[in-house]
Parts: structure tokens; C-alpha cells; sequence
């Protein structure tokens, strides 16, 4: 045995080990197909040139021969087929157009007698290789240098190539200039070239998704699953359902993409998703980030995630910002992109249409798109709970929030179930420090009709939402919620609200629509501070306090007039005073406690 | 073609190839003394003077009588433009609501541009400044809420004046290398579809000049030279810098 045929023997040992290792754990079926036949013909010429050096048999050459022929147009077949996915592979011609000459070279070799020792000195073998070796670093090194999402599998795919090169056609040039002719048939660098192939493989086979954070409610869970293959337009008052969606399906092993906004901060949603792919959407095209107006670059960048990572997830995050810093053609033009681009690749696309006007949503969605709505949580919990406990709901909420990490306004409608029992369990808790058994009945009373409103509230979005995929209006409602929380024992005979309740509830709700009506968003704010000057709270408002809080809505309304120097605006400001005063003292009859 | 908001700034307008773009939020960026809310006010003053249009100017720190005052000594008496020109007096709310939280001043913001507009058809707007609305909204994520504020101007389709405070030249901002690339605390430049920097620039030992810079306007092919800034009988000139 030779020093050189047991280095031989050592690659080939190394070489069967990647090989099993990619058996094992490669997934992707058309991948790892090639993966094999790459890694078979790699052995065949090492094993081929041993064995035939071993007993004398120069018959075993062709075998050499014509595995180094074909290891060359496998290697490119499997680079074009790793980016394109199957617009390379579906077009079978062209697979076979790289391969045919190969065995055209085998056919050529075999009838004019060449050897692997001279396959080398043929030209048209050469041209060959040059050919093969061309277009698939050509691709590589593009995408390494242009694309964010597989710049490292393209890095890996670059170096594997040139591992293949150096240790082919190099490194016969120099055997050659030393004359040792005997050396010349195996490779010494298959084993290393097929790490960094296998490398590649396994990022995009096991994307780094699945990120352990705290879940919020683990046990009573809610959770809204999006249709894969589709494009869903999310309806939300902020991107916070979209983002929890997404997070939610990284956390079941998806491979995720998100494009997201510089406003999104280093928040505790960044943290949940660190592992996904992030492109930042901003104003300078950078390493991860991606220029606002740039929208070929955003296309691009999400069909590189798409096609590499079938049945994965992409949230659009930052797409109002897309919207803004495009024309709104431009914006319908992405969205009809990606709708095609979901169903080629079975990929999800998330687009959150939060912080567009309506003019702009009617535009993007078209008849038979996904559309989720969500409505305001945070704003209905709060209704719900002030109509049960009054002031005390406020303080609770914040309490239950903390408790969880998070902020009011980032509640969603999967915490309702948990926040429900939160609630009866508080309450309860309260009850019994309070020691009156009298007391205590109605207070549990109280508790559990609380809770039930909550998970009445929970469930009539639910059914809303199926009935909604039962029938679906304009757009197509693709919610596939699933609810699991654990049963609530309801007492029977438990109420869920006092009818003089809701008399002074419907009272409370004109009051703040009349104040937002004639100030905007400002008047939740104008309502609290009149109040306040009255030394009032909302939830103990009379029928007696309504008129002089009509009347200091009314001065407010002119305050706000007399900063204006245009004396119509100044006169209309006068008029919505007296409107708003009439509107405010009508409430008493409508609120049914006159 | 967008049709355009001249300035009557004699010789900008040109180097703006005809004007600003109506609907673009611009950013007047300058340091103290640049003549910034003076700027701005001649843009609303010969808009309303020359072809009519309404303009609305809201002063979040100024109070009117003052504005006025220093608008007349510059030779633009707002009398003339009275009916055209409705300057909002802010300042004014911020006493009457000291207790006002944080998010209601943007709120109140969006109150006052849509119920003016509604009885005061105006097409331009000047908010001065974008550092008295941060200071009183305390933004938790400046631009995505600079965002939608830009975003709601442009829902009323107004041309919007921004002022921006920027740093006196002895600042160690102004030494820093980023500060030709960012005239924005937040980088809310990149937001806006136009920026005109104004600053002081030293001349000898004893003069100063003003220059100003038309740094970005979205559509437009402008030219991106400093230029000296003169005002001179009642009206901005600018002129080719004399090196």
C-alpha cells in the first residue's frame, strides 16, 4: 500500500461519511436526490481508481473516467436547482441540456480509448467543465453578493466550487509539471466540497426558527391559523395579530421572512422572531435592509425566501410603508406578485393593513383575497369590564398585563380566555378578604358574570369569523381559529349584566361618541378633563351631572374656537358648541333614565 | 407633471425647476437665526398674494401677536392677507391645557387641521415646529408617528412646511461626520419628499451669511448647491455663492 492509496482510501471513507450524513438529515427530497447521485459518483471515482490500482484492472478507468465526466454537470445541476427550485427543475430540458454532454464525453472517451490520466489534456472536456463550473459560480457568487436571504448558502456553494476546481483540473496541471502521472484519477477534495454542499443543504432543510420565548397563555390558547399558500390581508388597528400570527407559526417550525419597518424597535416581537430572516425596510439599500420605494428589490428578496423555503411564512410588516413610498399601482402590482408567489411556493403571506385609509385597502384586495379582522381588544375588554366593575376594570387590566409582560394595548383576543379567568379568580380573591357572606355571593356573582361576558366576547368573534368562512362576503375569510381553554363552571341563574346597567352603560357610550364626534380622538380626553372640573367619574355620571357637563362641553368646544383667527371657522366652532350642548342633554332620554 | 407651490423666492424657484410639488411634506431644516419660520411664512404670504391660495400656519411656540410682529418688521403685514393666511395659535391651547396628556396633543393637531379645513379651504401648511410637537407629544416611536402624521397631511391633500430645529454650529453635533447626510433627529428626513436646509455660513472675520440648500424634493431635478439667501425689500433672493 502506497502513502497515496491510503490518502485515497482516507477520502474515500470521509466521503461515504458526508454522504450517509446527508442521508440522514437532509429533507428536501429533490435535494437530497442529487445530494446522493453527487456524492455516488464522488466515490466512484476515488473508489474506482483504488480498486483498479489494486488489482491491475485498467477496464476499471472508464469508470473513473466517466464519474469525474459527470461529477461536474450534477454539481451544476444541483447549484441551479438549489436557487431556482422548480422553475429550473419543472423545465426538465434543461437539466438534461447541462447533463447530454456528458455523455456525449464518456461515449467520445470510451471510443477513442482516453484515459482518466489524459482526460484532462482533451479540449472539449475542458470547455466542458469551464461550461459547468461557469454558470453554477456565476450563480453562486451572485447570490452571495446580492441576496440577503441566501448570501451564506451562496458563500458555501462558492467555496465548494472552487474546492472542486483547485482539486480537478488545478491540481492535474500540477501533478502533471511534477510528472507524477500515477497520482492522477481520484480527487482529494470531494469530502470538503461536500461539507460545504451539505452545509448549504441543511441551512435552508432547518432554518434556525424555533426561538423558546415565554408564551403569554400557554394552556388557553387561542390561536388564529392562516390558510399556507395564500396572500391574507390582515384588518387591524395596529400590525399586532399579524405579528403574533407569524410568530405563532416560526414557533411551529416554519421558516419565517419578515420585512420589516425601523419603527418595530428592538420590542419584545423582535426578540420572538430573532431567528427568522429580517430585511429592513428603510431608506438606504444596506446589508438587511431594502430602500422603501425599492419595490423590484423587495419582489426579489421575498421569492429568494419563498422559493427556498417552501411552505414558510412572510409578514409584511413594514407594507404601509410600502404603500406610501410607492403609487398605489406599484404597491397592487407586489401584492399580485405575491399572491402568484404563495401559490407556486405554498408560502403564507401575511400583509398587515394597518395605517392605510380605507381608499387605499379597497384598492389592494381584490374579490376572493383572504381578509382577517381583528377588532380592538384592549377597547372592548376595558367596555366590558367597566360595565361589571367600574373603575376598579382599569387597574385590574393593567395588573393582569404586567403580570404577562405586556402592555394594554398589545392584548389580543388569545389572551381573553386566560384573561377571563384571571378575573374570576382576582375577584374571588377580593371577595373573600371582604369576609360578608352576603356580600360574597354577589361579588362571585359578579365575578363570573364577568368572565362569561369575556368569553362571550371571545367566542362571538370566533363565530363570527366562521360564519363569515361559512359565507363569505366580498372577500374570503380564511380563519381557521382554533380555541382550547379550560371549562368555566357557571353557576346556573348567573347574570350577565344588570338592566339599569346597561341603561347608564348606552348613556356613558353617547357621551364619549358625542365627544368624539365633535372633537375627534381629542375627546376622550376633553371628556375626562370636564370630569374631572366637575369632580365627576364616568361610571358614577347622573342624569343631574349631564347638564352642567353639557354646558362645560359647550365652552370647551368655543375655547378650542377662540384660538382660530378666521372668524366663520370661529362662528361654526360657536354653533357645534350649542349642537354639541343639545346632542349631550338628549342623552338623558335616550339613555332611558329620564 | 404635478402642478407646482412656488415659493417666491426669487431665484429658488428655478433652482427647484418651477416649485414644489403640490402634496410633497417639506422640511425646513436650519439653525437658529436661518430665518426658517420667516421662510415659511413668505411661502404662505405670496402664495395668498399672488394667486390666492389659502394657507394655514400653526405655531406651537410663537404666540400670534408676536409672529405678526416680526412678520411686519420684515415688511409682510399679515392685514393684507388676512382672509387668506389663518395663523393657529397653539401656543395659546398649551397654557388653557397644561394637564393634557402626551398623545392628545397630536390629536388635537388632526382636530384643528380638519375642522379649519372644512370652513377654510387651505392648501399649504406650516407647522412650527416639528421639535415643539415631539417635545409635547413625547413619542415612543418617533417615526412611525411622524409617519402618520405626514400621512395624514397628505390625506387632506396639503402641501406641508415643517420646521426643524437643527443644532447651532457650535454644537458638537454639527462637527459630527453624519450631519450632511441627516438634518433630522429621528431620521425623519428619509419620511419627508423634500428638504431645505438653511444655515449661517462665517465670512471673514466679522460677517456671517445665510445660505440655503434645497437637500432633497422628491420628482423634482433640482440643483443641490448651497446658495446665499438675501433679504432684501420685503422679499427672499438668492443669489450664486461669490467664492
Amino acid at each position: 500500500m502506497t502513502p497515496e492509496f491510503v490518502l485515497v482510501l482516507v477520502i474515500s471513507v470521509f466521503t461515504l461519511a458526508v454522504l450517509v450524513a446527508g442521508i440522514l438529515f437532509l429533507n428536501q427530497g429533490r435535494m437530497k436526490t442529487l445530494f446522493v447521485a453527487l456524492h455516488i459518483l464522488f466515490l466512484m471515482v476515488n473508489i474506482s481508481w483504488l480498486v483498479g490500482r489494486q488489482l491491475h484492472e485498467n477496464g476499471l478507468d472508464i469508470l473513473t473516467l466517466s464519474s469525474t465526466v459527470m461529477v461536474f454537470p450534477v454539481v451544476a445541476i444541483l447549484v441551479l436547482a438549489f436557487f431556482h427550485g422548480r422553475s429550473f427543475t419543472g423545465r426538465i430540458y434543461l437539466p438534461i441540456m447541462i447533463f447530454l454532454p456528458s455523455l456525449g464525453i464518456v461515449y467520445v472517451s470510451v471510443v477513442e480509448a482516453w484515459t482518466s490520466s489524459d482526460l484532462y489534456d482533451h479540449s472539449v472536456f475542458i470547455y466542458y467543465i469551464v461550461f459547468c463550473l461557469a454558470i453554477s459560480l456565476a450563480e453562486s457568487i451572485a447570490v452571495w453578493l446580492r441576496s440577503s436571504i441566501l448570501r451564506k448558502e451562496g458563500y458555501l456553494l462558492v467555496l465548494s466550487l472552487i474546492i472542486l476546481l483547485v482539486t480537478g483540473p488545478i491540481h492535474y496541471q500540477e501533478l502533471r509539471i511534477l510528472s507524477a502521472d500515477d497520482f492522477i484519477g481520484p480527487n482529494l477534495g470531494f469530502p470538503l466540497s461536500g461539507v460545504a454542499i451539505l452545509m448549504a443543504l441543511l441551512r435552508t432543510d432547518h432554518p434556525p426558527v424555533s426561538v423558546k420565548t415565554k408564551r403569554r397563555t400557554q394552556e388557553n390558547a387561542l390561536r388564529f391559523l392562516p390558510e399556507p399558500g395564500r396572500l391574507h390581508f390582515v384588518s387591524e388597528a395596529r400590525p399586532k395579530y399579524s405579528r403574533s400570527i407569524f410568530a405563532d407559526e416560526l414557533d411551529n417550525g416554519k421558516a419565517g421572512l419578515v420585512l420589516a419597518s425601523s419603527g418595530m424597535g428592538q420590542s419584545a416581537f423582535r426578540s420572538r422572531i430573532r431567528n427568522a430572516a429580517t430585511i429592513e425596510v428603510s431608506f438606504t439599500n444596506g446589508k438587511d435592509s431594502i430602500r422603501a420605494w425599492d419595490l423590484g428589490r423587495v419582489y426579489y428578496c421575498i421569492r429568494d425566501f419563498a422559493s427556498a423555503h417552501r411552505n414558510g411564512i412572510v409578514l409584511v410588516d413594514a407594507f404601509p410603508l410600502l404603500v406610501y413610498n410607492n403609487d398605489i399601482s406599484s404597491a397592487r402590482e407586489l401584492v399580485s406578485s405575491m399572491r402568484s408567489l404563495a401559490k407556486r411556493t405554498d408560502c403564507t403571506f401575511l400583509v398587515p393593513l394597518s395605517l392605510l385609509t380605507s381608499t387605499e385597502s379597497s384598492r389592494l384586495v381584490v374579490s376572493g383575497d383572504s381578509m382577517m379582522e381583528f377588532p380592538d381588544v384592549e377597547i372592548k375588554v376595558l367596555e366590558i369590564l367597566e360595565a361589571h366593575i367600574g373603575n376598579l376594570s382599569r387597574h385590574l387590566l393593567r395588573k393582569y398585563c404586567r403580570s404577562k409582560g405586556i402592555a394594554i394595548k398589545d392584548l389580543l383576543l388569545e389572551d381573553v380566555p386566560d384573561l377571563a379567568l384571571w378575573i374570576m379568580n382576582t375577584l374571588d380573591s377580593l371577595g373573600v378578604r371582604a369576609g360578608d357572606a352576603a356580600m360574597l355571593r354577589n361579588w362571585k356573582n359578579e365575578s363570573y358574570s364577568t368572565s362569561l361576558d369575556l368569553m362571550r366576547f371571545c367566542n362571538s368573534d370566533i363565530e363570527e369569523a366562521q360564519r363569515l368562512q361559512a359565507d363569505p362576503p366580498f372577500t374570503t375569510e380564511s380563519l381557521i381559529p382554533q380555541v382550547v381553554y379550560a371549562g368555566m363552571d357557571v353557576p346556573p341563574g348567573t347574570r350577565t349584566a344588570k338592566a339599569t346597567k346597561m341603561s347608564e352603560k348606552a348613556m356613558r357610550e353617547g357621551l364619549l361618541l358625542v365627544f368624539l364626534k365633535y372633537f375627534g380622538e381629542a375627546g376622550r380626553f376633553v371628556l375626562a378633563r370636564e370630569l374631572g372640573e366637575l369632580n365627576k367619574r364616568l361610571d358614577s355620571l347622573t342624569v343631574a351631572d349631564l347638564i352642567p357637563l353639557a354646558d362645560r362641553a359647550q365652552e370647551a368646544m368655543m375655547d378650542f374656537g377662540e384660538i382660530v383667527d378666521i372668524e366663520n371657522i370661529r362662528t361654526d366652532m360657536k354653533s357645534k358648541g350649542y349642537r354639541m350642548r343639545d346632542e349631550i342633554v338628549g342623552l338623558v332620554s335616550e339613555g332611558g333614565l329620564a | 407633471m404635478k402642478p407646482r407651490i412656488r415659493t417666491y423666492i426669487d431665484g429658488f424657484d428655478s433652482i427647484l425647476n418651477g416649485g414644489i410639488p403640490e402634496g410633497h411634506n417639506v422640511l425646513v431644516v436650519g439653525t437658529p437665526g436661518t430665518m426658517k419660520s420667516s421662510v415659511a411664512y413668505s411661502v404662505l404670504y405670496n402664495n395668498a398674494i399672488n394667486n390666492g391660495t389659502k394657507g394655514l400656519y400653526i405655531s406651537l411656540e410663537q404666540k400670534r401677536a408676536s409672529l405678526f410682529d416680526h412678520m411686519r418688521s420684515l415688511g409682510m403685514s399679515p392685514e393684507t392677507v388676512k382672509d387668506r393666511v389663518s395663523v393657529l395659535d397653539l401656543s395659546e391651547l398649551r397654557k388653557k391645557m397644561r394637564d393634557a396628556q402626551q398623545d392628545v396633543w397630536i390629536d388635537f393637531l388632526q382636530m384643528y387641521t380638519k375642522s379649519i379645513k372644512k370652513g377654510f379651504d387651505y392648501r399649504l401648511l406650516v407647522l412650527d415646529s416639528l421639535d415643539a410637537v415631539e417635545a409635547l407629544a413625547k413619542f415612543d416611536d418617533f417615526r412611525m408617528e411622524f409617519f402618520k402624521l405626514l400621512k395624514w397631511f397628505k390625506s387632506l391633500g396639503l402641501t406641508t412646511f415643517i420646521i426643524t430645529e437643527m443644532p447651532g454650529v457650535s454644537s458638537p453635533i454639527m462637527s459630527s461626520p453624519d450631519i450632511w447626510s441627516s438634518f433630522g433627529k429621528h431620521k425623519e428626513d428619509y419620511l419627508a419628499d423634500g428638504i431645505v436646509f438653511l444655515k449661517m455660513e462665517k465670512r471673514g472675520d466679522f460677517e456671517v451669511q445665510r445660505r440655503i440648500r434645497c437637500v432633497k424634493m422628491r420628482s423634482v431635478r433640482h440643483d443641490t448647491r448651497y446658495f446665499a439667501m438675501v433679504f432684501d425689500g420685503g422679499r427672499f433672493q438668492v443669489t450664486r455663492i461669490m467664492a
